[in-house]
């Protein structure tokens, strides 16, 4: 794709992460980190040492209380890479996350309505700003608070490695719900939308909202984690027959039992609580066939009676999101959710 | 009560529309003021297949309760086919077809008819409404009398382009239910040999270059809507008959691109044996496709029951697929 690659690791992260508490923000990170920020890279300054691109937001909620579940012994020091597009677009994704957590985007003028944002990658990485910062920027501007999640990959050695995902989502609903008034937001009114690997994040979130994939750390987690809508973008489904191999690799590891693959297929399993989906997808998408993936569980949804929208546009490739769907047909994707969404009493 | 009193005391909208609604046939040909004067007959004398066919006037019924605010009629008894034409103000050299729905016994030519093809007059667009022959009516070869008109419809709108101010490589073919089976059957079936040539319009291509099946009827077989398939192929058709007629199995490299619009709640023509299994056959055979499956929306939502619904945005869909492939402009 002729796109620049280039990758550093921030020491002032390192830093950062030993912070103990619920919440840091940016001016957190920067005043313990700065030393490190400013020793390690001048080059990779332009970009912010501390991995923050310019609109990111500053305000950053861990997930867990010391390690987080099935960490114990993993020391991980964040990674981020950068791909700058001929178009001079700039794309950062993030990997190797010790401590979970989300991004809060508050709008200006805030409507109640909230949603959890889960970006892809592949479950080896997450975009930070594509199907990340881009799209709680943009239903912020709606006055839907946003939250971009940060959550652990699988494949970097927890245990129970293919819970870890959902455990950060559910964890991440539950605190959001417990913090509501914090975020001057309606916690009756809470939904997830998530991209790629992301939408495989939220499709689980959908369907297994109330399993039991982690010990309670405290109050907040009597909370519901459960979507009041789900938005699936171009989403990882299957870990079966046209699975993208990534996502399938890291969430299950090499040679899978047949009993694995079933249960984080999640066409497979749709129980009558499942919350109603939305999924969007582009029929051009090489990277995530279609046909297995969000067409499948648009099937499974519809077998067992989940309220679903399913929207196939000829053209979009893999990853539109908001950047890469301007002036297209799939450009009405956000504005095709909100309308359906409010029919689910998403609405202010 | 009149339509007035109905709208004035808001019963109309609250209304299920299909639920209760009554086509009470009424004397006359039916026509409103709004009514297109220019019309093209599709045949010169006997239509295809028509011999010893004699029908009358076609007959016209008002729906009651109407849908909004449309006269909401519909036509059965169609023994001289023929089109309607919608001019735009401003044409812009995209051209459409307009195949209403109902079940292959009637075409509900206002909610899937008039009213589409002044909507999309207002995009620039120039709109043709067939009024195709019903297939158990008593034609001869009475599973080819849809397709025998729309193929002819095709091809005087494409031989005539100039005189319609169109382009003859953007004529679309739009559909709505038994329509949207015409649709599929002219996508996949453009040059099957319906009928003997009449004139040298006959010599000009009937395929269309994009298609439209609304909420379509797709297939023959498991899941079909059986009033169509029982008035398209006669009640206990054989398998080969059921094949020959099931548009998702016919696909081919030349079909047109497709945009396909339905509601996953639609009960009368089930989705997923008829437009999303046609949308998989499209995919399979590497056609450009779009499909928007909306959670609510039921059957035969036209465009005057989209208003305020999810299932709004569908004309502006279609018209930025259209345009994507500079169909539209």
């Amino acid at each position: 794709m002729g796109w620049a690659l280039l990758v550093f690791l921030p020491m002032g992260r390192k830093l950062a992460q030993n912070i103990k508490g619920d919440a840091m923000d940016r001016r957190e990170v920067m005043g313990l980190g700065l030393a490190g920020a400013v020793a390690f890279a001048t080059g990779a300054q332009a970009q912010g040492a501390d991995g923050f691109l310019p609109g990111d937001s500053t305000e950053f909620v861990t997930l867990w209380r010391g390690v987080a579940p099935g960490g114990e012994g993993i020391n991980l020091t964040l990674k981020f890479t950068d791909a700058v597009q001929p178009d001079g677009y700039h794309v950062r994704s993030v990997s190797q996350i010790q401590r979970p957590g989300f991004f809060v985007y508050r709008p200006a003028r805030p409507n109640g309505l909230s949603l959890l944002v889960i970006p892809g990658g592949g479950y080896t990485s997450e975009g930070m700003d594509r199907g990340g910062r881009e799209v709680a920027q943009h239903f912020a501007q709606n006055g839907i608070t946003c939250f971009v999640l940060r959550y652990r990959l699988p494949g970097e050695g927890w245990k129970n490695r293919a819970d870890v995902p959902l455990q950060d989502a559910q964890r991440a609903m539950r605190l959001i719900r417990a913090n509501a008034a914090r975020y001057g937001i309606n916690p009756a009114k809470l939904s997830a939308i998530g991209f790629s690997a992301g939408g495989h994040v939220a499709a689980s979130l959908a369907t297994r909202h109330g399993a039991n994939v982690y010990a309670a750390v405290d109050t907040a987690d009597t909370q519901s984690a459960k979507p009041v809508v789900t938005g699936l973008m171009y989403p990882v489904v299957t870990m079966g027959e046209g699975a993208h191999p990534s996502s399938r690799d890291m969430t299950l590891g090499p040679s899978p039992s047949p009993q694995a693959v079933d249960a984080y297929s999640v066409e497979r399993h749709v129980p009558a609580d499942t919350a109603p989906s939305f999924i969007c997808l582009a029929a051009d998408d090489t990277t995530v066939p279609p046909f297995p993936n969000g067409i499948a569980l648009f099937g499974a949804l519809q077998a067992a009676k989940i309220p679903s929208d399913l929207h196939v546009f000829e053209v979009g490739g893999h990853g539109f999101s908001i950047h890469w769907s301007q002036g297209k047909p799939c450009g009405a994707w956000p504005e095709l959710f909100t309308a359906w969404a409010a029919t689910h009493g998403f609405t202010a | 009560m009149d339509r007035r009193t109905l709208l004035a005391t808001g019963i109309a909208a609250a209304l299920p529309v299909r639920a209760f609604a009554i086509d009470t046939p009424i004397e006359g040909d039916g026509r409103v003021p709004s009514d297109p004067t220019e019309t093209i007959a599709l045949w010169p004398g006997t239509p295809p297949s028509g011999e010893g066919v004699n029908l009358p006037a076609w007959r016209v019924s008002v729906r009651t309760p109407p849908v909004l605010a449309l006269a909401d009629r519909s036509i059965d008894r169609v023994g001289r086919p023929q089109v309607d034409v919608f001019r735009p103000d401003r044409p812009n050299g995209a051209a459409m077809l307009i195949a209403p729905g109902g079940g292959y016994s009637r075409e509900v030519f206002d909610l899937e008819g008039t009213d589409i093809a002044r909507h999309f007059n207002a995009m620039g667009v120039t709109c043709f409404m067939l009024r195709y022959r019903l297939p158990a009516e008593g034609w001869a070869r009475r599973s080819d009398v849809p397709l025998q008109d729309a193929q002819r419809a095709m091809r005087l709108v494409r031989a005539n382009a100039a005189k319609y101010s169109v382009d003859p490589a953007r004529i679309g073919f739009m559909g709505f239910s038994a329509g949207g089976h015409l649709a599929c059957s002219i996508a996949t079936r453009f040059d099957a040999p319906v009928y003997s040539a009449v004139d040298a319009a006959d010599a000009v291509s009937a395929r269309p270059d994009f298609s439209v099946p609304m909420y379509p009827v797709v297939t023959m077989g498991e899941g079909a809507h059986i009033g169509s398939r029982d008035n398209l192929l006669g009640s206990g058709a054989a398998a080969a008959l059921i094949d020959a007629y099931s548009c998702e199995r016919h696909v081919h490299a030349s079909t047109p691109p497709t945009f396909l619009c339905l509601a996953a709640d639609d009960t009368v023509v089930p989705p997923l044996p008829n437009a999303v299994a046609y949308f998989t056959a499209l995919r399979r055979a590497g056609i450009a496709a779009e499909i928007h499956v909306f959670e609510s929306g039921g059957h035969g939502f036209g465009i005057a029951n989209t208003v305020g619904k999810p299932t709004a945005p569908w004309p502006e869909l279609l018209h930025t697929f259209a345009r994507a492939h500079g169909l539209f402009t």
